[in-house]
Order: structure tokens, then sequence, then C-alpha cells
């Protein structure tokens, strides 16, 4: 089938919100937004909430991470995807499963206690650091940046 | 482009900028006139006028109001009989205003219809589907 048009690739702690249900689909031209995520493939609620915020133009797809592994390659050339992972762990699996990411836009990882802020919207504990790592070694370039009209910063050079 | 002037009673319009910044981020070509307790109808006019010069660029001006009937809404319309290419809208709700920030190269009329279709739409509850699984000939 060959590879799937993937726009973009964002983690973001809330999936599809305001930001990236009209913003970047809108933005991006994405026609398909695929979220990878076990537990929202299992919640109907879920599923719905975040179809209300796309516009008509977008449909959306609710995978686990291993099914968006198996299925992605079969994207036909039209579907043109945001691909929207709730964690660095799950953008990682999706990467190492042979899901073609060249590059990740981090958007909202949010705050706790202990982990590291590199940005108002942008919080690490040591594992999300450790994965970052790992995907950077891998070639991904990795690209903190909460919308489209804002200027981004390379996430390595924070942690 | 399409100008954008979002007005209302109290801090309506520069509250619901506040949250298109926090969605879609700073914008060009949008102004909010504030219509604030004591000031008169008239200072109202003035302040939408300039706003309205300020944020055309030749493709005409849409105004964001909020209630029918009152002030700034009135004072658009007023200002919409003096001005050209000057459509006012009122009933105005983040539905709205956000879907017309993906659509400010189409003609006027075209975005004032399609915003009023999204804020329609907009204001709307929670119904619980159930989803589907579709039958693709190809894709996913």
């Amino acid at each position: 089938m060959g590879t799937p048009n993937i726009l973009l690739t964002r983690i973001d702690n809330r999936l599809i919100h305001g930001q990236v249900g009209m913003t970047w689909t809108n933005t991006l031209g994405a026609n398909l937004v695929v979220v990878a995520n076990d537990a929202v493939a299992e919640d109907e609620v879920q599923q719905n909430l975040m179809d209300m915020v796309l516009p008509d133009t977008a449909q959306s797809r609710f995978f686990t991470i291993e099914k968006t592994i198996r299925i992605i390659e079969k994207a036909a050339p039209r579907q043109k995807i945001l691909l929207v992972v709730k964690t660095p762990q799950d953008a990682l699996k999706l990467v190492e499963g042979g899901v073609p990411i060249k590059e990740i836009n981090v958007g909202n990882i949010h705050f706790a206690e202990g982990k590291k802020q590199i940005s108002p919207t942008v919080s690490l504990d040591e594992k999300d650091i450790e994965t970052f790592k790992k995907l950077n070694e891998l070639g991904i370039k990795l690209e903190v940046r909460g919308i489209p009209n804002e200027s981004g910063f390379d996430l390595m050079t924070k942690i | 482009m399409i100008g954008i002037v979002i007005s209302g009673h109290g801090q309506f319009a520069s509250g619901i900028y506040s949250s298109i910044q926090l969605i879609a981020g700073e914008q060009e070509h949008v102004k909010t006139v504030d219509f604030k307790e004591g000031m008169s109808a008239d200072q109202l006019q003035i302040e939408l006028s300039h706003a309205a010069d300020e944020v055309e660029q030749g493709d005409g001006v849409v105004l964001f109001t909020d209630i029918p009937g009152g002030t700034p809404f009135n004072q658009s319309v007023i200002l919409s009989t003096e001005k050209e290419n000057i459509k006012v809208i009122a009933g105005t709700n983040l539905p709205a205003i956000l879907d017309g920030l993906f659509s400010r190269g189409d003609a006027l009329d075209a975005f004032t219809d399609k915003v009023i279709q999204s804020g329609q739409t907009g204001l709307q509850t929670f119904k619980q589907k159930k989803r589907q699984e579709e039958d693709l000939d190809e894709g996913i």
C-alpha cells in the first residue's frame, strides 16, 4: 500500500481538544485524525466528545497502539492524516512498530510535582526524558509547539 | 483577507478574544471593541468605525456582536449603512468565530453564511452516538 500520508504526529495529553481539533486540523488541512490510544479505543464517550470539536471536513479513527501499527500502511493517499498520541511512550511504540514518523510535534504534557518544566505547557519526568532521548537517537525531530502560529523550539535543547 | 471586529457589552469582546488566542493563537486583522459602562453610543460608534478601518484589507469586514438589538449590534448596523462591504452578526459565539478564522479568504457573503451556520450548530448538547465501523473500499 505504500507510505501513509501523515502530515503531523502530535503528543498531547488531552488528545483531540480545541487546539488540535480546530487549529491544527484546519491549518494542516488534515481530513483524517487518527487517535492512537488503548484506553480511548474502548471509550465511546471520549470518542464522541473528540468528534464534536472536529470540523465537518475531517473524519476520526480511534485505534489501539497495536491496531495503528498494523493498519496505518493501508491508508489511502487521499487520507491526509493528523496522528495524535497521549504520551511519548506511545509515540515510541509506534515508531518501534514501524509507523513512518519523521517528526513529532510536542503539545501538552501537563505539569506534576517532580517534573521538569521545559515550556508553559510541557513538563517531563525522568521516563519521558529517557523516551525522548530514544526517539532522538532514532532520528526523529522533536519540536515543542502548542499551536501552528507560535514559534516552536527543539525539545532536545532543553533536556 | 476578511477583517474581523468583535464587540459586545462589558468584556465580551476582549474575553472571547482571549479564548481565541489560547486555542488558535494571535490573529491578524482582528480588533476588539468593548462597550464599557458609561460609554455613549456615539463613542462606541467612533471606536467601531476606527476598528473596521484598521482591519479592512479590501475584502470586507465582519462585525461580530453579542445580542441582537443591543447597542454594539445597533451601532454596528448603523456603521454598515455608511460604509461599503460591512456585515454585522449578532449572537456571536466561539464556534462561529473560530470557524470563521479558517475561512477568511472566502467572499464576504459566503463567509457570513458559514459563520452563522457554525454558530448555530455549535450551540448543542452532548448526545451519545453509537459509532459504526465503516466499511471502506480503500484506506483506513
